[in-house]
């Protein structure tokens, strides 16, 4: 029967004040040698007056005065100056020869190729040379006005080095 | 008091966000501005990153999603900032973090918000040579009395290794303030 009565006595009846454990080592603590400082507790910060009454409205007014995400203008400071540069440059090659057409031979007036060859001294020779044979031979006519010719001869020609040619 | 789920349900509406914002800054200024200042030691400072906090936690309330309490999650939140606003310094000083830390428990003497006598200023330079986990632990017990089991749920370790954690930091500081 006592047996029986064992069996059903779970608990030991024994019970310990709320939050024992917790404190349990700050009393040990405080009796190692430092009571002075370790059974107060007490850091030495202390706060400014008020300050826990108007730290609520600090941090409404910073979320009411900050976006939820940060906005980005797409004219800062730094991005007109490189759009700036970006533009000079390419007005100042557009205005640079670097862009311009290479002249094609049909482009050239007659008195610009006539300038070229008495600048540059190219002999008859060198123009002969660039042509070929066949050219020379077949291809090279001259269509030239009489009077013209006439009025030329009479203007660049020495008479006596025909007479001998 | 409001319940804690009320309260969550209240800060991720619209309608009610900014009421209940409000009392949960109420329910917790002071309990994580004393946490920020143990970490972070100037008044000004901790002014700093508890705002930072609170911006935080408004900004991201529908992210909680209730895994742990309200509570520990703003203390992690508290926590993290603290600890960037600490690493954020020394990058500004080009020293390390221990280096910024050691500084501001410097700065305490001259501090005006600090009252401390010759002895609880030394009691701040021996919490200054624990690891920084340590550190956190020996605070949120000793100073904010915190139980472990909160802490255990803000730190995300176990009970066991809390209790041992904090036990070796009672060690470390009763032989600091012995020796010194």
């Amino acid at each position: 029967m006592k047996n029986k009565k064992l069996h059903h006595i779970k608990s030991t009846g024994f019970k310990i004040p709320e939050d024992y454990f917790e404190s349990l080592e700050s009393k040990v603590f405080s009796k190692t040698g430092q009571p002075s400082i370790l059974s107060g507790h007490d850091s030495g910060f202390t706060v400014p007056k008020q300050y826990f009454e108007t730290i609520e409205q600090a941090v409404i007014s910073r979320i009411e005065d900050k976006p939820a995400t940060k906005v980005r203008s797409l004219f800062t400071k730094k991005a007109v100056f490189y759009a700036s540069s970006i533009a000079a440059t390419i007005i100042l090659l557009l205005n640079l020869s670097i862009f311009d057409k290479t002249p094609t031979f049909d482009t050239l007036t007659t008195e610009t190729v006539e300038d070229y060859l008495i600048d540059e001294n190219v002999s008859s020779y060198e123009i002969a040379s660039l042509l070929l044979e066949e050219e020379l031979e077949t291809g090279m006519t001259l269509n030239v006005d009489d009077d013209a010719l006439e009025a030329y001869l009479l203007e660049h020609a020495d008479i006596e080095t025909l007479m001998i040619e | 008091m409001i319940k804690e789920a009320e309260l969550v349900e209240q800060l991720k509406s619209e309608q009610h966000k900014d009421k209940a914002f409000g009392t949960l800054m109420s329910l917790y200024k002071e309990r994580l501005y004393w946490h920020i200042r143990h970490i972070v030691k100037s008044h000004d400072d901790t002014d700093d990153v508890l705002q930072n906090t609170f911006i935080k936690v408004y900004r991201n309330i529908n992210h909680f999603k209730g895994d742990s309490k309200l509570f520990s999650w703003m203390y992690r939140i508290a926590t993290n900032e603290s600890i960037t606003f600490i690493n954020k310094r020394a990058k500004q000083l080009q020293v390390s973090s221990e280096e910024v830390k050691k500084l501001a428990i410097t700065n305490l003497s001259a501090d005006v918000y600090f009252e401390g006598k010759t002895i609880q200023l030394k009691l701040q330079k021996a919490i200054a040579t624990l690891p920084e986990k340590q550190q956190l632990i020996f605070n949120m017990k000793y100073f904010q009395d915190l139980k472990y089991k909160e802490i255990s749920e803000i730190l995300e370790i176990t009970e066991g290794g809390l209790k041992a954690s904090y036990h070796i930091a009672v060690k470390k500081i009763e032989a600091y303030l012995t020796n010194n």
